[in-house]
């Protein structure tokens, strides 16, 4: 009795070549070494297609039972297959003018083909088994190809599947490139099977789902891992770096609000940190003589930090530099706190002196000079103004 | 309503040809004189008026200055390119710089853009189709070398558009000259095709599997053909006849001319006959005394002077098939298109190189415009005929930090194609970020063509290198670049346009197509022809 085979049947000889075949039943033996698909054996083979299921079942008597394997091969478009994602897609078509006119069969077949492309396997997407051949892989690609080429929908309303059609067109084409020739298909291979190793699934129907996954996993793992290194860099006092860190993970994944405590946590140290680069900023704007710039920058620092007085000092002396009659009083304020915060810094007590000049308060201005010497003895312009005062 | 009838468009760099499918099978269509193909010349007069093709051919010599030729060499080009300044030299018109950089025709005081000269030519086509097929006609399939740029293809679409044709596709020649050979014929083979036309030279390596047309590989240069050819025995006459008078005639315009168009028919002619004599009577004077021209000149003569030419030619067959990771014995069969390749040396270095006789079947002339009205047909059919996978000839980049090519989308992709790229900021709530888009194989990109460059608004604030917007590109069926970008964070997309520099604006594309149809109703009460609506 013969056994029926079916072109999705995947084939393969499973123990050693039996004697006294003929030359056909030989051709085929060898071809069955590997597991194949009927339909590939069939394109392979230089006979009409009768003649290769005649052979076989020649061979099977041969070799007796048990000798050649028939496995089905999982089919993608049957509909136990169809996810309920897929359902409901297909089913909110129904509201699509465009799309409800399109052929059923075909948008089925496009959200399918389109939901496990995350899988990332360019045989699946090929409609290849693994151990797919040369002709076998360049036919698939071709048929494939033909299908989805926009070409092929040149004059056709295709609405929303427009964009999915191009998107399959181009998944075909970058399969194709990965596997086309047989030493990248063998890397491509190798690469799967380590994949299925992994111990992260079971059953068939876990995997793929896990698998759709993947990009949310992906996204909240690299959020985790984005902000341990985060970590590592306040560890090392790298704030600026540390805060970017922060904010990216809390970016890849808002709902986890220990990314965005760490960052208001880190933000007090990062400000003062920032401030410091403010203050080199004004330093250097006023060493060029660019007072209003230094203000500008020495007041960020300020805002950043408000507990930094050298930051005070620099912008009251930017607002003496750019001769800012109006700002003075505040430059007055910024000195008389800085003067009591840095109780070792001679500068703000030598400008709170020519804020009291300004203001042609001279005797405290006397005052505040004679504070500045006591503090830094070698201040040369204290001494200088304080000989003028005193002259007058 | 127009016709169904879709034109094969052969816009060709010297001349040009037009056919279409009726009743399942192409023809050229002829001109008024039984002509088969059309010289791309378009001539001015001073009223304004134009003359396009023979008649323009004709008269050039004694309108040189207002006699455009070769436009093809400068379309979507950028006027400081090389290969501009190198046609400006040779030719006697006059090429100046238009207001987006592109090189523009100075005729009469009037500056005209190329894809204007370009859209004349195709205008002339369109009526001889309609004179031929008697109905009006919109819709055309144009070809374009393999080797174009996507700036070169824009601007051939845009000519065809001012042209009033609806251009379904542009398609590389040598694609369309194996869709001539191949289709309907339920072959199985791997073809090359050599393409050596008036102003471009391309090679393509093609997998032909019964109607699915696979481009594997495409190589070329934008400014190697025929009018090289012409230009060797220009330079070598105007030397001999400066060596023996003492006068340079690049100086005398319409002699130039003449003695152009004297190499060109020499050069043919040598195709047939192992000598030839150029005789130009009067062809200057000198001081008073009229001088007359007369050279004899061999073949072996004229292979000498153009034997790196071909040498050339052959060199970027040799890359097209590394390219492919074929050898030659893997090449099933070898086609000739473009009117040079009539020349018995470059046959002959074909033959040598691939090691078997070039096919006979395909007409070197007509063979592309054939190929693109096939394909023009297929597309409008319920079910199309023909599958073709083109590639894209060069690779297409941005520019990165230290003025690098960071590559988006490699050369010899299948098109239709897309691929993405991720930007981010380099400074605190840096708002916008400028990308400039790049295409060619330069490592700097300064040294590649720059397609044009824009700039992406409204990042929210952010840290240095936080935002993260991902740019893509996507190159269309005709070889065309589009570019979208989106804000990661925010999945925000934002639409952006690529301005070239060699583009038209918007208005100036308008105002001349509207010129145009002026122009075409103009002619239909000439002619008596109407439009059926």
């Amino acid at each position: 009795m013969s056994i029926k085979f079916k072109p999705d049947s995947v084939l393969r000889a499973s123990a050693q070549m039996p004697s006294a075949l003929n030359q056909e039943e030989a051709y085929l033996w060898t071809r069955l070494g590997s597991p194949i698909q009927l339909k590939d054996l069939q394109s392979l083979c230089p006979w009409p297609e009768e003649k290769v299921l005649e052979v076989l079942e020649s061979l099977r008597k041969k070799s007796g039972l048990g000798q050649l394997e028939e496995t089905p091969s999982p089919n993608p478009s049957k509909p136990s297959s169809v996810s309920a994602e897929v359902r409901e897609l297909l089913q909110s078509d129904k509201f699509d003018p465009v799309a409800k006119e399109i052929d059923q069969k075909f948008r089925k077949e496009c959200l399918i083909r389109l939901e496990k492309s995350v899988n990332d396997n360019p045989f699946e997407n090929l409609d290849l088994s693994v151990s797919a051949s040369d002709e076998a892989v360049r036919r698939s690609y071709l048929e494939l190809s033909k299908k989805f080429h926009p070409d092929r929908f040149f004059r056709k309303n295709l609405g929303p599947y427009r964009k999915k059609v191009n998107q399959l067109f181009t998944i075909v084409q970058k399969s194709y490139e990965r596997i086309k020739n047989p030493h990248d298909r063998e890397a491509e291979a190798r690469k799967l099977r380590l994949k299925d190793r992994e111990p992260s699934a079971t059953s068939k129907t876990v995997k793929s789902k896990s698998r759709r996954m993947d990009p949310e996993i992906e996204r909240i793992g690299k959020a985790e891992a984005v902000y341990k290194q985060g970590l590592e860099a306040e560890a090392a006092s790298r704030f600026v770096e540390a805060a970017n860190h922060y904010q990216m993970a809390s970016q890849l994944n808002p709902e986890k609000d220990l990314y965005e405590k760490a960052l208001q946590k880190i933000r007090p140290e990062l400000e003062k940190h920032k401030a410091l680069d403010f203050i080199k900023n004004a330093k250097k704007a006023l060493e060029i003589g660019l007072a209003d710039d230094a203000l500008l920058s020495a007041e960020q620092a300020m805002k950043m930090d408000p507990q930094n007085f050298e930051a005070a000092v620099l912008a009251a002396k930017s607002i003496l530099e750019s001769g800012l009659r109006e700002r003075i009083q505040d430059a007055f304020e910024m000195l008389r706190r800085a003067k009591v915060n840095l109780p070792k810094n001679a500068e703000a007590c030598f400008l709170l002196g020519r804020v009291y000049q300004v203001k042609r308060e001279e005797d405290k201005a006397i005052l505040e000079y004679e504070e500045a010497l006591r503090r830094d003895p070698q201040m040369s312009l204290a001494k200088n103004y304080l000989i003028k005062l005193r002259g007058e | 309503m127009a016709s169904e009838y879709v034109l094969g468009i052969d816009l060709g760099t010297t001349y040009s040809c037009v056919a279409v499918v009726e009743a399942g099978s192409a023809r050229v269509l002829e001109q008024k004189g039984g002509y088969r193909t059309l010289p791309s010349v378009v001539a001015f007069n001073p009223d304004g008026s134009t003359m396009i093709g023979h008649i323009a051919k004709r008269q050039a010599v004694t309108n040189a200055e207002n006699t455009i030729y070769a436009a093809k060499r400068l379309i979507g080009r950028v006027f400081d390119a090389p290969e501009v300044a190198r046609a400006s030299q040779l030719v006697p018109y006059k090429i100046v710089q238009g207001p987006n950089r592109d090189p523009r025709v100075r005729v009469f005081g009037k500056n005209h853009p190329i894809q204007e000269i370009s859209a004349f030519i195709l205008r002339q086509i369109k009526a001889i189709a309609e004179e031929a097929l008697h109905c009006r006609l919109d819709k055309a399939v144009i070809t374009v070398p393999a080797y174009f740029s996507d700036g070169q293809r824009q601007a051939t679409r845009d000519a065809g558009e001012i042209a009033g044709l609806d251009v379904l596709r542009i398609i590389n020649e040598p694609t369309a000259a194996s869709l001539a050979f191949g289709y309907n014929k339920r072959l199985n083979k791997k073809i090359a095709v050599y393409d050596l036309g008036g102003g471009t030279f391309d090679i393509s390596v093609l997998d032909i599997s019964t109607d699915t047309f696979e481009v594997l590989s495409t190589a070329g240069n934008t400014f190697l053909g025929g009018e090289d050819f012409d230009i060797r025995i220009l330079e070598f006459i105007i030397k001999s006849f400066q060596t023996e008078h003492g006068f340079d005639l690049k100086e005398d315009k319409m002699a130039l001319q003449r003695l152009k168009d004297a190499s060109e028919a020499a050069k043919c002619q040598l195709s047939g006959s192992l000598e030839t004599e150029i005789n130009l009577p009067f062809i200057t004077t000198i001081a008073g005394e009229s001088k007359h021209l007369k050279y004899s000149l061999h073949r072996a003569e004229l292979e000498k002077l153009t034997e790196d030419l071909v040498d050339q030619s052959i060199e970027i067959c040799q890359s097209a098939l590394n390219m492919a990771a074929l050898k030659v014995t893997d090449i099933d069969d070898v086609l000739l298109v473009g009117g040079m390749t009539r020349m018995p040396l470059v046959q002959q270095r074909v033959q040598e190189f691939f090691g078997r006789i070039p096919a006979k079947n395909v007409h070197p002339d007509e063979a592309v415009a054939i190929g693109a009205a096939l394909m023009g047909a297929s597309l409008v059919e319920e079910e199309s005929a023909i599958l073709l996978l083109d590639v894209t000839p060069l690779s297409l980049g941005v520019r990165t930090a230290g003025g690098y090519t960071s590559i988006i989308v490699q050369k010899n992709s299948t098109i239709p194609t897309s691929a993405n790229h991720v930007f981010t900021t380099v400074t605190d709530n840096q708002q916008s970020v400028k990308i400039q888009v790049v295409q060619g194989e330069a490592k700097l990109a300064s040294e590649n063509q720059a397609l044009g460059e824009f700039t992406l608004t409204d990042i929210p604030e952010a840290s240095a290198g936080v935002p993260q917007i991902e740019v893509s590109f996507s190159i269309d069926s005709n070889g065309i670049l589009e570019v979208s970008a989106k804000d990661l964070h925010s999945q925000r997309e934002q639409s952006i346009v690529v301005s070239a520099a060699s583009y038209l604006s918007d208005e100036e594309m308008h105002s001349l197509s509207s010129q145009n149809e002026s122009q075409a109703l103009q002619d239909d009460l000439l002619t008596g022809l109407k439009p059926v609506k």
